[in-house]
């Protein structure tokens, strides 16, 4: 439609222009539109407005009309005073309500508090690194014989690679490589010329361009070339106050190794260990160009296996990762095409950034360091939110309650002239009272739980509030967002009250209050409902785990470590010794025993068959002790002699399986693995029952078993009733046959509870949120019982005149409050099932989430709430008619 | 006596609103603005003129009626207030007095 203005000058027009001028402006403008319109035609009379409209910009349209009434100057110091003074007024007055909203909220704060504290310091790892966000490590996927599911996922790579991407790609500027080493062994260090060592695994042998990479800060000497020379050895601080003290450690010698084969290594720096949080965390570094293993890393020309060093590479300034990424297959395929194709292998290589190894590594295996998990974090959070929010809900459900209290005080406020806006400005500031009366209540109280807290979450926080802004930061602002929380919905529903309704007296709670206030009751005890629902099923799975057949026998099992060459060359010596000992009823030597990884596997097929279609099998090393030792039944053949050599193997019942063979016939045929000229053939003498070596998280491996008398762990049996006098006798044998080396020893039993130490954490962190929860919700209930006793006195009395008993009304008062927490129920039950079972579908073996862990639920919640509400409803039934119908 | 200062512009408003009598409005004034002077003038300065008199206290207004053209908004009809005519009348008198006071021949003759 032509004759019209322009839409959007009008709608500027109606932005801007002040309303009481708007009708004659509006009017005007028109009135020349039309007659434009008549004269020129739309075009020009379109313009026109516009450029009228435009002009209309100016300060008199512009400036808005005054009211006719005096605004009341809502920041005046002297209601400030008055409103400060009405707010402690009433946290005076209502000792009991306000002593319970602080204490709900100190609680909730409390928690929060902590968490926030624990995940902040999460975050940040590794940013301290210059350029940080150019470097990464490449992360190895391999697959094999087609499968879909990654067979090995790990934050390792083959030695090769890195230099090589150096060397082809212009975009990697650097890169380096670290080497996971002196964990293998226990390692002990020492000053040269003294024989005092200590143990410490966190060393590791890395490149000489590490320091190019990676940005350390120096106490003494210098960074560059420190570890260009071989047998180079940078410290920590931490080490180097270790070994030499107070003094200088620079050029000083020093001792790395297990005492066989010990080398010497020359200080050239000593770096901060304190500056900065990374995924390393190394305690020692040396150069990777001193011989042995760094020797075997350099010249290693593996592009297929050999996956054990972390390879690190920096890019240059904004090069987009993918672009690497993309260029990777092409490389391997150019390089090590051919070998990969031998072995039946799959092999990707993608870069990882460096700032993400800490929060997002999940299913990456092999990392240099403890790593956390985002998702751990997010559970995390949201446990302290619904904890504050339960807090908060305790907070509005009593505040609303007691509105009616307030009323008349807003009537009054109102009539006088008062804004709605002033009063909500007054209510949400008394939340925000009680929000930071609470937070300086908590603090203290985080200070001194600290270390209850680090041992429940496995960390060293500290709590140092001058020292740390940000923290303080962080108080302020949960104790804003809970005012607000707490305060927002108690504050519009006090300011919404009529003065004149309130004033005359005809003054009726909003039925809608109510309902708001019995659904935010719901929402608790439904959160405390899943939590409790999850403790029980946590708490179930793990003792699943505990008492679930592994196939072998764990009791009174003690694991002693051989930790090097010297120790297990000894081992027979020390077998035929220790067995000698009446508690030791038998002793087996294994590499790998149960709860520890297979580190070590093989592609196996059996005659007929190919290495491309063979299957991964792990391999393990026992002698011909550990099979009787533990437990495990031979279902077919013969166990090892002291004649065997490597190449006789028993196999797992699983083994056997994945290899089509049978139990029956497996026995006497042999199975193979390599390629070309270089096939080594094992004979099978015997098939072993299935028993679970891992963690019960975990799909079972198949697994082979050489023979060995050399090996890494020994496993005794024993029958013991004192364990001291036993440890004696055999530290004081094994002293006598290897003198040099401290004996090392642990319980099989608890070595196998080591493997759920993630899944205890977090059934001691839901246990302590859930007591919390719990208790918040049953101050919430308590609040409300007590008001509602209170205000129902008057009907009691009557009741309790016209012949009501002591039981039947507490009865009725406490069905009220039963109701919210059954539908609670009801409501939690069904999202728990679903949370537990996904959880548990990350078990293998797993329990059932069971009808029993809900049973136990309502009935633990319902005796809970009744048992707070009890207190109140039998007091209001207790009391006296008389005394509460007298003063009518 | 201080005397409201009255601009030109104002002035020349103020005595278009006297000419126009009752049906003195926005556009009305304009276009008479026009006719009279043969000065083009945009509505938003006459606008703001009037609302700078009615706040001195020289005009008054009320709204009229409303008419299709204007999308059935109302005009807002000025008049003069009393204060406005004494004003424009000090004005007339003054420059009266100040013609009367330049003796003759002074200003250079126009033509004839």
């Amino acid at each position: 439609m032509q004759n019209h203005p322009p839409r959007w000058a009008e709608r500027l027009l109606e932005f801007f222009c002040a309303p009481h001028l708007l009708e004659e402006v509006q009017g005007d403008l028109h009135e020349r539109y039309q007659r434009q319109l008549a004269l020129f035609g739309a075009k020009i009379a379109r313009r026109q407005y516009v450029w009228n409209v435009l002009s209309f910009i100016r300060p008199f349209a512009l400036k808005r009309k005054s009211t006719s009434y005096s605004i009341p100057f809502i920041y005046s110091p002297i209601m400030i005073l008055n409103y400060l003074k009405i707010a402690f007024r009433n946290l005076v007055r209502h000792k009991m309500f306000s002593s319970l909203n602080i204490l709900g909220l100190t609680v909730g704060t409390v928690c929060c508090l902590y968490i926030l504290l624990y995940v902040k310091d999460q975050f940040g790892y590794d940013n301290h690194h210059k350029d940080a966000e150019n470097i990464y490590r490449l992360q190895t996927n391999i697959l094999h014989n087609g499968g879909d599911q990654p067979m090995f996922n790990s934050g390792t790579s083959s030695p090769i690679i890195a230099p090589t991407m150096k060397k082809d790609f212009p975009e990697v500027v650097e890169y380096t490589r670290v080497l996971n080493f002196f964990t293998a062994k226990n390692n002990l260090l020492g000053v040269e010329g003294k024989t005092e060592t200590f143990i410490d695994d966190k060393g590791f042998l890395v490149d000489s361009t590490f320091f190019n990479v990676f940005t350390y800060q120096f106490v003494e000497g210098a960074p560059e070339h420190s570890l260009d020379a071989p047998y180079t050895v940078v410290l920590s601080k931490t080490i180097a106050e270790k070994l030499f003290g107070q003094e200088k450690a620079i050029n000083k010698r020093i001792k790395v190794g297990n005492n066989l084969n010990t080398t010497t290594l020359t200080v050239t720096g000593v770096y901060d260990d304190s500056f900065g949080k990374s995924h390393l965390r190394p305690s020692f570094l040396v150069s990777l160009n001193s011989g042995g293993l760094g020797e075997f890393a350099r010249n290693n020309t593996e592009w297929g296996g050999n996956n054990f060093i972390y390879s690190y590479v920096k890019l240059k300034p904004n090069v987009n990762p993918e672009s690497v990424n993309a260029k990777m297959p092409a490389l391997l395929q150019r390089y090590g095409g051919k070998r990969l194709a031998e072995l039946g292998m799959k092999k990707s290589v993608v870069l990882q950034k460096m700032a993400d190894i800490h929060l997002y590594s999940k299913g990456i295996t092999n990392q240099a360091g403890k790593v956390s998990d985002i998702s751990f974090l997010y559970i995390l959070l949201t446990i302290a939110a619904f904890i504050q929010l339960i807090a908060c809900i305790n907070f509005v459900n009593l505040t609303t309650a007691r509105s009616v209290r307030r009323a008349k005080e807003v009537g009054v406020r109102k009539a006088v002239g008062a804004f709605r806006s002033v009063l909500i400005g007054q209510f949400l500031g008394e939340s925000m009272l009680i929000a930071f009366i609470s937070i300086f209540l908590a603090l203290p109280i985080v200070k001194l739980l600290l270390p209850f807290l680090n041992s429940l979450t496995d960390s060293t926080l500290a709590l140092n509030i001058t020292q740390n802004l940000d923290i303080l930061f962080i108080t302020v602002l949960v104790a804003l967002a809970t005012g607000l929380l707490a305060g927002i919905y108690p504050a519009i529903y006090l300011s919404s009250f009529k003065p004149v309704s309130v004033l005359k007296g005809t003054f009726k709670f909003n039925p809608a209050s109510v309902v708001l206030r019995k659904g935010l009751v719901v929402f608790q005890f439904s959160i405390a409902i899943v939590l409790i629902i999850g403790v029980l099923v946590i708490s179930k799975q793990l003792d699943f785990m505990q008492n679930k057949d592994l196939g072998f026998d764990k009791k009174q099992k003690v694991v002693v470590s051989l930790s090097n060459e010297n120790a297990q060359k000894h081992f027979t010596a020390l077998k035929n010794e220790l067995l000698t000992q009446h508690q030791i009823k038998n002793i087996g030597g294994v590499r790998y025993y149960p709860s520890q990884q297979f580190l070590q596997d093989m592609l196996v097929f059996k005659s007929g068959g190919t290495m491309d279609k063979g299957v991964l099998i792990k391999n393990n090393v026992v002698d011909e002790g550990f099979f009787k030792t533990l437990g495990i039944k031979l279902i077919a053949g013969r166990n090892f002699t002291p004649a065997d050599t490597n190449n006789q193997v028993i196999l797992s019942e699983k083994s056997v399986k994945d290899l089509n063979l049978t139990v029956e016939t497996a026995v006497g045929t042999q199975v193979f693995t390599g390629t070309g000229d270089n096939i080594e053939a094992y004979n099978v003498i015997g098939v072993h029952k299935a028993y679970i070596n891992n963690s019960l998280k975990d799909e079972m491996t198949p697994v082979m078993t050489h023979y060995s008398a050399q090996p890494e762990y020994m496993v005794l049996d024993v029958q013991a009733e004192n364990y001291e006098s036993l440890f004696a006798n055999v530290e004081k044998i094994w002293k006598k046959l290897i003198p040099t080396v401290p004996l090392q020893y642990s319980f099989l039993d608890e070595d196998l509870q080591k493997q759920y130490s993630e899944e205890k954490t977090l059934r001691k962190i839901i246990n302590s949120f859930t007591l919390i929860a719990i208790l918040l919700s049953c101050l919430g209930l308590f609040g409300l019982a007590m008001f509602t006793a209170e205000q129902r006195t008057k009907e009691i009395g009557v009741r309790k005149v016209l012949g009501a008993s002591v039981v039947s009304i507490t009865t009725l008062l406490s069905k009220e409050f039963l109701k919210p927490v059954l539908i609670a129920l009801i409501i939690a039950s069904p999202l728990s099932y679903y949370a537990m079972n996904k959880w548990l579908e990350g078990f293998v073996y797993r329990t059932e989430v069971g009808w029993e862990s809900f049973a136990v639920a309502g009935i633990a919640i319902v005796t809970i709430s009744l048992f707070t509400v009890s207190y109140q409803t039998l007091k209001a039934a207790l009391v006296n008619p008389v005394t509460t119908l007298k003063s009518e | 006596m201080k005397r409201t200062y009255l601009g030109e512009f104002e002035e020349v408003v103020l005595l278009t609103v006297a000419i126009l009598g009752e049906g003195a409005y926005g556009i009305a004034i304009t276009d008479e603005l026009d006719r009279q002077t043969g000065r083009n003038v945009s509505i938003s300065a006459v606008h703001a003129a009037l609302h700078r008199l009615e706040e001195k206290g020289m005009l008054s207004s009320k709204m009229g009626d409303a008419t299709a053209e204007r999308g059935g908004r109302r005009k807002r009809l000025f008049s003069v207030t009393v204060l406005g005519s004494k004003t424009l009348q000090e004005v007339r008198e003054q420059r009266n007095r100040l013609w009367d006071s330049i003796s003759p021949q002074t200003l250079p003759a126009l033509g004839i």
